[in-house]
């Protein structure tokens, strides 16, 4: 393995931690609306807090960050910070539309060439990773 | 009310990158070993944990989550996602100015690229 080469292992790891990431944003979405409480201010803020503590939803979202922390820690241990962040960030944009279409419905041209944007971009990305002898 | 909103993310958005700063600053600070087995990463684990970069990232972290959950509690998920793509610029000029990562010009078309596909899927 050649270390900074965004690899298919690496990018299935980023893959992965970005599935996690957007499982974490909408589990701490439902812990903040467990609060009960819709316009946070400074003076109700440690009320928030403390009733977002005895959400459910926000610690299973909290065993959901440490696990893709971990994993996170990996993907930069291989690749820089700034191939890591926008692959890692294209997963949960792309799965569910595939779930989409897995389930027979049509997907937009507009999204089509969102996806197709986003697939060249890691493309070049990719191709950033690769030695410069390469060539 | 916008403002308020716009200064929650704005600080929000900082915290975040500073973390990402933190933990590949943090990282990089290890000693080049390999990671190609469970035994191994259980090693690299333990290392990660006794770095003090590592701790200041997962602070900054913390800090993010709660103002962002905060953020949440205001607008719409679907509203404060967009708004998180600011945060690929400015993570690509943080990796080049304190990372001193060799960001091509490849690079940042990539990322661009990537940006106006997520800006555009939504639309779709």
């Amino acid at each position: 393995m050649r270390k900074g080469v965004l690899n298919l292992k690496v990018f299935s790891l980023i893959f992965l931690t970005d599935i996690l990431e957007s499982c974490t944003q909408l589990l701490f979405k439902r812990g903040a609306l467990d609060t009960g409480i819709i316009n946070v201010t400074l003076s109700n803020f440690p009320i928030f807090v403390t009733r977002l503590l005895s959400s459910w939803n926000l610690w299973v979202g909290v065993f959901f960050y440490v696990l893709n922390f971990f994993l996170w820690m990996a993907v930069l241990f291989q690749v820089d910070l700034s191939v890591a962040y926008p692959v890692g960030s294209t997963s949960h944009i792309i799965v569910p539309l595939l779930a989409v279409l897995f389930v027979g419905e049509k997907i937009s041209l507009l999204r089509w060439s969102g996806i197709s944007l986003i697939i060249v971009g890691i493309y070049f990305i990719q191709r950033s990773t690769r030695p410069q002898t390469d060539s | 009310m916008v403002t308020k909103i716009f200064l929650l993310i704005f600080w929000a958005e900082s915290l975040s990158l500073a973390g990402q700063i933190f933990f590949k600053k943090g990282v990089n600070g290890l000693r080049a070993e390999s990671i190609e087995n469970f035994r191994e990463y259980f090693f690299f684990l333990k290392r990660i944990l006794k770095s003090k970069k590592i701790w200041w990232g997962l602070l900054a972290t913390a800090g993010w989550a709660i103002l962002w959950l905060a953020v949440l509690d205001c607008t719409e998920l679907s509203l404060a996602f967009p708004i998180e793509s600011i945060q690929y610029v400015l993570i690509i000029i943080a990796s080049y100015y304190f990372l001193k990562e060799p960001v091509s010009w490849m690079r940042v078309l990539g990322t661009l690229l990537i940006v106006l596909g997520i800006i555009l899927v939504p639309l779709g």
